[in-house]
């Protein structure tokens, strides 16, 4: 495959990095910061586009910066999976922003500039992991985005955001440290390369033994991917600020956890080793399919809107890690473009998560009883969010949950497709019942229900951008399913 | 034995550098200290020494008349070390007496048991 | 010009330390700028011989003439810069001119009166630690040992309060090492009959081996160990440096445990060599549990510590774990990591203590609790600390991942787990200790910008240690992305060639 040479990566990577600087001296004028982060998406996201038509015809544009350790560099190199979730998170960028302005200024929060600050560091070291050559480039920005985002987790400066913060370290580093590091150098020191490779870099007749023990070291050293029982932190960090754990804790963070996974599995395991040795994907199947189904039915019993999230988020990376673990084309495309679904879809539903507080200052799902007709708007949004994560039609979710099914029928393992479908039953069962509740239960605080109200335009909007992109997907996922075919051809023609 | 006997040299540099080293680990006042480490050195110093000295050796000075027989002279290479060591143990041992008389003044001991309980106060 | 470089290493702080003494009698202030153009001269031909040695090899240089002919075969003292020390020179004359500019102010509120020869003091200590790391002879090594350990002793017993009872005990300590040290050079001596480094390492082979060396050996080791502060020798070190005035602690914590490692590099790579620790397999299991030892020792003794200045003292002897552990895997990753994190460790220490001495200034202590709202008073201050502490954890791309990457490939490529897992602890361990400064210093104390709150007001170390501090501290991260052209001209180069993969 043909390999483009361009610094335009780089510059992708470094637009947020320099809007971040720009804006801390900015930090005055708070109109001129968030022009100063609009600028820079704006920017950012042309620049993905404009990569897009060379990635399409399957050729990959990389740049190599500099050697950090001999045979490995920090090198940079886009293709179609990495592309598409940059323009995901890229794109998310700005309608969180907006509603972070909505949602921060009149509330007078502090430190604002620290926290766009550390949101467009965050943004970067996410687009870097998206567009990494080899592993030890993700591995660095893997460490950037853990160390970015703890200011976040802890915005609020009280004892329970310390507490979570403390927790988001202690699992994100402890692990990459402790399990993902010393894996990544054991395959350099066993292969003297970390590029990623299609088929994989291990020699033939590496011991079985070995590579099951790496396979486990690194499906749990990258642990922002959430599988059990390495899941907690996410809980934790939901003591963030609502487009925190929008756009980092539903889009960036995971995300970039499962992508380190997918990466990892196919570039450094090879597909092929895959299906040649079916113990390996066995692991990855049962640890996601686990996760899945164990995260849903815990899902069920939070009454916290945000942790219900975050246990739903945690069950649907599993769906992508698992859709790769099948090792079937479907499988690989679907989970590809689940990345994208599910980020559009519990976008919104985080969102609303932030917008109800707003509204009435509830955070649990037994305080909008009867609420619900008081903000319509932000409900239908969550109701579309919903839809989108559960999978049905009209929304992207649909298509994605598509593909996986079909991946796990042609991989012959039906046990897969019934974990799938069983798990959207049960995606159904903990999103439904909140908005019937929220527009049919009786009012449970009639205080509350005085005091409510549709929150500001500026809240409002983007939950409708985001939401409407849910419905978009659907109808436009020819385009976005270009990205995933073209990387999952790849690897498999089966 | 005839083989302690023969290298008696060294059983004495043993036995001086073990009485030293005793005296430096296991000595709870300042001064015995000092003085243990003094004793190592030298014993360090007559290993030297003893290591460069010959049987029935002259003086290493050239007299000017040829190549000296090399069996004859003792080896001036350790000696020169040695004087070397020995400005530097002078040296570590005034270094040594000047601290400990620092402490004295400050704790009006050299017993290091005392010294430590005083520092906790 | 050239061939005169490397002498001008060691003479540049040595004729600053004889000037400024006497400079300081006759006017106080003037010792401090000529010890600092003594050690610009030899910052700048450690630099430019960095450059010398990678593209031409080793430069040999004898004092005096004496052994630079045949004929007068192994007479003299040769000064050697080669691929293995190039590096360590640069490192310590550059942290020892940056230091020396990040001293003054120290001094003029540390040492009110007492200044005159502190910079002289100073000066003798460079010239010690580059003698170390310079000489081509063994016996000569001893020499600048004690010269580095008097003048270190005397800058520790210039603190306050415990600081003469610390002092002492570094010296008995220090003594017993050089002294084990000579022992070690005498058993060589006998059979060898040379100090030369280069005439007994082509000397040894053919000696195959003997009792007389392995003792050598053994003792030249347990003296290099007892200065480095490597467990169990390692109970002087935190007392030692905690009392010190923070002027002398922030140039000796990173230079002198250092040079002493390099110490035990050059006897193990060059005096001796690889082949004949692999020999004698017995003592590299024990050195490598030691090791490991130090590093958990080290790392648990930090945690458990409330005072900044002993919490970074237990965090060098941990490090100096790193180092003896990686030399002793006598494999290729971890002689590179162990080279390679010499110098890297001598610049994060050197940050690290430049950023807590930076805090003693402005707070006049460094106990964890006093620490609130520190985030906000220092920024700068603060950020190059948090910059230093993820070198250490190991965060890329800053230099202390890449010693830890060689160092993990090292120990997996011996199969030796124990170590793996103790350099993963000890990062966890300084992630821990990271955190907690960040928020005690930073979420513990209502946020000045939200309404109500009194504001904190900004009080800066000011500029004289605040430059030196942000350059130490960009510099781990320059050190760090500059790996790869340093191990493959430098240190690849520095390691025996059977070695090789």
């Amino acid at each position: 495959m043909e390999t483009v040479s361009s610094t335009l990566p780089v510059w992708i990577v470094a637009t947020s990095s320099i809007a971040a600087l720009l804006l801390a001296l900015l930090g005055r004028w708070p109109n001129l910061r968030e022009a100063c982060i609009f600028g820079a998406a704006v920017i950012k996201l042309g620049l993905l586009l404009s990569l897009a038509p060379t990635v399409l015809d399957g050729k990959r544009v990389g740049f190599e910066v500099i050697e950090l350790i001999p045979n490995v560099s920090l090198a940079f190199r886009v293709d179609a999976l990495g592309l598409m979730f940059a323009l995901v998170s890229v794109s998310l960028w700005i309608p969180t922003t907006i509603f972070s302005m909505g949602f921060l200024r009149p509330l007078k929060r502090h430190a604002q500039t620290r926290f766009y600050f550390f949101f467009a560091i965050a943004i970067s070291s996410a687009v870097g992991v998206a567009f990494s050559a080899n592993l030890l480039t993700l591995f660095i920005f893997y460490e950037i985005l853990s160390l970015s985002t703890y200011p976040l987790v802890t915005h609020h400066q009280d004892d329970d955001a310390i507490k979570g913060g403390r927790k988001y370290l202690t699992y994100l580093l402890g692990t990459s440290v402790a399990l993902a590091l010393p894996a990544m150098i054991i395959v350099y020191q066993q292969t003297g390369s970390l590029d990623f490779t299609n088929g994989g870099v291990f020699a033939e007749g590496t011991s079985s033994t070995m590579l099951t023990v790496l396979l486990v070291m690194f499906l749990f050293g990258f642990a922002k991917a959430g599988l059990m029982p390495l899941h907690a932190w996410l809980p934790g960090a939901m003591v963030a600020p609502a487009p925190v754990s929008a756009l980092l804790h539903a889009v960036a963070v995971v995300k970039v956890g499962v992508f380190s996974i997918i990466r990892v599995l196919t570039g450094v395991f090879g597909v092929e080793r895959l299906v040649d040795m079916p113990s390996l994907s066995t692991i990855v199947c049962v640890l996601a399919a686990f996760t899945l189904i164990v995260a849903s039915l815990i899902a069920l019993t939070q009454d916290n809107i945000k942790s219900r999230l975050a246990y739903s988020t945690i069950g649907q990376l599993s769906y992508i890690i698992l859709g790769v673990g099948l090792a079937t084309k479907a499988g690989i495309a679907g989970a590809a473009l689940h990345i994208p679904m599910h980020a559009f879809g519990k976008i919104p539903l985080f969102l609303c998560a932030g917008a109800i507080y707003q509204a009435c200052g509830a955070k649990c799902i037994s305080e909008i009883h009867g609420l619900g007709h008081k903000f319509p708007l932000t409900m239908t949004a969550f109701f579309i969010g919903s839809l989108c994560v559960i999978g049905l039609p009209p929304t992207g979710g649909f298509i994605s949950k598509w593909y996986l099914l079909t991946g796990s029928l042609s991989s012959g393992q039906q046990w897969a497709f019934a974990v799938f479908l069983s798990s959207s039953l049960l995606n159904a069962a903990y999103f439904l019942p909140v908005i019937y509740k929220a527009f049919f239960a009786k009012p449970s605080d009639p205080a509350r229900l005085a005091k409510a109200k549709e929150p500001p335009p500026m809240t409002v909007v983007p939950l409708f951008i985001t939401s409407a992109g849910c419905l978009l997907l659907f109808f436009f996922s020819s385009e976005l399913f270009r990205f995933a075919d073209t990387f999952a051809e790849l690897f498999v023609s089966r | 034995m005839e083989n302690l006997i023969a290298n008696f040299n060294y059983v004495i540099v043993v036995i001086l550098m073990m009485i030293g080293l005793w005296a430096m680990l296991a000595q709870k006042n300042l001064i015995k200290k000092c003085i243990g480490m003094a004793i190592f050195q030298t014993g360090i110093i007559l290993f030297f020494i003893s290591i460069g000295a010959k049987r029935l050796a002259k003086v290493p000075i050239l007299s000017g008349d040829g190549v000296p027989v090399v069996d004859k002279i003792a080896n001036p290479l350790t000696q020169i070390l040695m004087l070397t060591a020995i400005v530097v143990g002078v040296a570590t041992l005034g270094m040594g007496l000047a601290l400990a008389q620092k402490i004295f003044r400050q704790h009006a001991s050299f017993d290091e048991d005392d010294i430590l309980k005083n520092q906790r106060k | 010009m050239t061939e005169q470089l490397p002498i001008v290493i060691i003479l540049g702080p040595l004729l600053a330390a004889t000037v400024a003494a006497f400079a300081a009698w006759i006017h106080p202030k003037a010792s401090h700028p000529l010890v600092v153009t003594g050690l610009v001269a030899s910052f700048a031909a450690a630099l430019k011989l960095v450059f010398v040695v990678a593209e031409k090899g080793a430069q040999k240089y004898w004092l005096g003439g004496w052994g630079a002919k045949p004929e007068h075969g192994v007479v003299g003292i040769q000064i050697t810069v080669d691929h293995l020390n190039t590096l360590l020179l640069a490192a310590v004359s550059g942290i020892a001119l940056l230091t020396a500019l990040y001293a003054k102010r120290l001094v003029n509120t540390e040492l009110p009166g007492r200044q005159r020869y502190f910079y002289a003091l100073f000066a003798l200590l460079i010239t010690g630690l580059l003698g170390i790391g310079i000489t081509g002879d063994i016996f000569n090594l001893y020499v600048f040992m004690e010269i580095a350990a008097l003048s270190s002793y005397a800058l520790i017993a210039y603190g306050k309060g415990r600081a003469y009872m610390a002092a002492f005990n570094y010296l008995i300590m220090g003594t017993m090492g050089a002294c084990l040290y000579l022992l070690g050079v005498g058993f060589v001596f006998i059979k060898t009959g040379t100090l030369n480094i280069d005439n007994i390492s082509a000397a040894l082979p053919a000696l195959g081996q003997g009792q007389a060396l392995f003792v050598g050996f053994v003792l030249i080791l347990l003296g290099a160990w007892a200065k480095m502060a490597f467990f169990p020798f390692h109970g002087w070190l935190p007392n030692a440096y905690t009392h010190a005035p923070t002027a002398s602690a922030v140039v000796l914590a990173p230079l002198a445990t250092k040079v002493a490692v390099y110490t035990m590099l050059r006897v193990m790579v060059t005096v001796y060599s690889i082949d004949y620790i692999l020999h004698s397999p017995g003592i590299q299991s024990v050195v490598l549990g030691l090791s490991s030892i130090a590093i958990v020792v080290g790392s648990f003794f930090s945690l458990t510590q409330t005072n900044l200045k002993m919490i970074a003292c237990y965090v060098v002897l941990s490090e100096i774990g790193y180092m003896v552990g990686g030399a002793w895997l006598a494999n290729e990753p971890g002689l590179t990591g162990a080279v390679y994190h010499v110098v890297a460790d001598a610049a994060m220490t050197s940050a690290l203590f430049m950023a807590v001495g930076c805090i003693v200034y402005r707070l006049g202590q460094a106990q964890l609790d006093d620490l609130r709202g520190v985030f906000f008073k220092m920024p700068v201050t603060m950020a190059a600390f948090v910059v230093t502490m993820a070198a250490l954890i190991g965060v890329p791309p800053t230099c202390g991942f890449f010693s830890k990457w060689y160092l993990i490939q090292g120990a997996a490529q011996s199969g030796v787990w124990h170590f793996v897992a103790a350099l993963l602890l000890s990062s966890l361990v300084k992630a821990i200790i990271l955190f907690r400064i960040v928020e005690i210093g930073y979420n513990r104390v209502p946020h000045p910008s939200v309404d109500g709150n009194p504001a904190i007001p900004r009080n800066e170390a000011p500029l004289s240690m605040l430059i030196p501090t942000v350059a130490m501290a960009l510099g781990l991260i320059a050190l760090g992305l500059a790996t790869s052209p340093l191990v493959n001209t430098i240190i690849a180069k520095a390691l025996p060639a059977t070695l090789a993969p």
